[in-house]
């Protein structure tokens, strides 16, 4: 599902933030994404994501070079990949419903054919009751959750979410955990970035450790 | 609240099970669902550039349709002239030493009632020219002390006219003294003025387009730029550049909409007033050529509907402009 060979990132004329990454993630498997705060977990993220392109090597997702991957097709690859952000990015002037329902509006379906599911999946997380909320007055702990429920809404085939314990106690933490999980059994890839190492102990998924701009595995 | 969280052995949200599962809902129900379940835009609506933009916007409505409507205006009036101008014939029968102006009045009038395509010749009495002399003679004028030519109104048939040439030819040698005028030079006059002012109300018409343009252009990318986020998010949810485009498209059609139905109703609200206005400056028995001015202002339906055509056009430019302009913007981003 996801190759990574010789990967190279700069930005600009700076050093090379990724040097040499190479990796390769089955479908249906469960990774963490680990290392020390500025190692470059995020932008490999990014560059998972497509929002930006390696400055050196290949990358391969769903059987597709990124790099001859055209500007009318990017969307629809981006379809195939959730992202739960650090910083939530709702959109404060929707509701928790409409942000949520996001990515089904944006392939231009009409509403009358998600609204069920949408409504199911905020129950799922929890947010049932604030649906029409205005994400500025909801918690940190309920943002992650309609960040994620966005994020999987479209039923991605990969989820990638970037410290998504980050704002919640560590009860919190292991019910999030658990509903990663949840989606993985039902065949979703997710990587999860995090430097949370109790998060981490709760599973036996694989880590893969970045660290000064280079990648290794550890089962 | 815990507890909710806990996946339960519920089916997933969109699970193929599920969705085969839901029939679709009828017409009535999916309508109804539309008005009762409407869905914020994406784009926020109202902002200091949506508010400003209006206001622009139906400030060139009410200007262009202004010019448009002088330029209209100056057409009809100048037609409506020409026009009873072209129907008619002056002759002048100036007084020469040693001739009976009156005799040469007679012998011009019965050549006149032997001409084919005259329909009326009729010449003008001593009290009517009396009239037509105070501006500028004053009340206590008496005629028989001045030289003052004979004039003789001619009515002509517009569908079989006289040769006028000819006419002119034969009058100038039977009568000394008389002069027909076919009223050409100040028609020429009148059309080259009127096609002045309605080619330079196009020009200000079509720089006002231009203006509003320019305006969208800037609008559409200050609404892009502080919107960066949203665009942002679109993106990586996965939505086109083209639902994107459509999304700030259909804000600022709705903008333009706005400005141009204001603007719109207040350049139809300014003919109006002047119309009105005319008709009380204007002199209660007000004779044709004021006449033609006041009617020439009152638009009528065809009016409004260049009005209306003028809202349609700056709501299209509008439109067409933000999603030239978005393109553009996406297309730099990617």
């Amino acid at each position: 599902m996801i190759r990574f060979e010789n990967v190279g990132l700069r930005y600009g004329m700076g050093p090379e933030i990724l040097r040499n990454i190479s990796f390769h993630v089955e479908p249906g498997s469960f990774h963490f994404l680990t290392g020390p705060s500025g190692a470059g977990k995020t932008t490999l993220l990014r560059l998972l994501f497509m929002a930006l392109r390696p400055t050196r090597g290949l990358i391969n997702l769903f059987n597709r070079d990124v790099a001859t991957v055209s500007s009318t097709d990017l969307p629809l690859l981006r379809r195939k990949v959730g992202v739960v952000f650090q910083d939530f990015r709702l959109l404060d002037h929707l509701s928790t419903y409409e942000n949520v329902a996001l990515p089904l509006r944006a392939t231009e379906k009409a509403e009358h054919r998600y609204r069920a599911n949408v409504v199911e999946l905020l129950k799922w997380v929890g947010l049932g009751d604030r649906m029409r909320a205005s994400p500025e007055i909801l918690s940190g702990g309920e943002k992650q959750r309609a960040a994620i429920a966005r994020a999987v809404v479209a039923q991605p085939k990969l989820l990638l979410a970037d410290e998504p314990t980050g704002n919640v106690d560590p009860a919190m933490a292991k019910r999030l955990l658990g509903l990663f999980e949840e989606l993985n059994k039902l065949g979703t890839t997710v990587i999860i970035a995090t430097h949370d190492v109790g998060l981490m102990r709760l599973s036996d998924a694989p880590h893969m450790i970045l660290e000064d701009g280079h990648m290794h595995v550890e089962n | 609240m815990n507890e909710k969280l806990r996946p339960g052995p519920i089916v997933p949200p969109g699970h193929p099970d599920k969705v085969a599962k839901q029939s679709r809902p009828g017409w009535f129900k999916r309508y109804l669902d539309r008005i009762t379940h409407k869905q914020a835009p994406i784009i926020q609506r109202s902002n200091v550039i949506g508010r400003a933009l209006v206001l622009v916007t139906a400030i060139m409505c009410f200007l262009a349709s202004l010019a448009l409507g002088t330029a209209w205006a100056v057409q009809r009036a100048s037609n409506a002239w020409t026009s009873a101008a072209s129907s008619e014939l002056t002759l002048q029968i100036k007084p020469v030493e040693g001739v009976d102006t009156a005799d040469e009045v007679t012998k011009a009038m019965r050549l006149l009632g032997g001409v084919r395509g005259i329909l009326r010749a009729e010449p003008v009495s001593i009290e009517e020219t009396r009239k037509l002399l105070e501006p500028w003679l004053g009340t206590d004028l008496n005629l028989d002390d001045l030289p003052v030519p004979i004039l003789i109104t001619i009515e002509i048939d517009t569908s079989n006219p006289p040769n006028v040439q000819a006419l002119a030819a034969d009058l100038r040698s039977a009568v000394p003294g008389a002069q027909l005028d076919d009223h050409s030079v100040w028609q020429g006059q009148i059309r080259s003025a009127a096609n002045w002012i309605k080619w330079t109300s196009f020009l200000v018409l079509f720089l006002m387009l231009l203006a509003t343009v320019a305006i969208i252009v800037f609008a559409t990318r200050g609404a892009m730029s502080s919107n960066r986020d949203v665009v942002d998010v679109l993106h990586l949810v996965g939505a086109r550049d083209r639902f994107i485009a459509r999304e700030f498209e259909s804000h600022f059609l709705l903008l333009g909409l706005k400005g141009g139905v204001a603007g719109g109703l207040a350049a139809a609200g300014a003919f109006i007033v002047a119309r009105f206005a005319l008709e009380e400056i204007a002199p209660e028995n007000i004779d044709g050529q004021i006449n033609s001015l006041v009617h020439a202002v009152s638009i009528g339906w065809t009016g409004f509907a260049g009005i209306a055509g003028i809202v349609a056009i700056l709501a299209v430019i509008t439109s067409l402009t933000s999603r030239y302009t978005i393109y553009r913007y996406l297309g730099t981003q990617a």
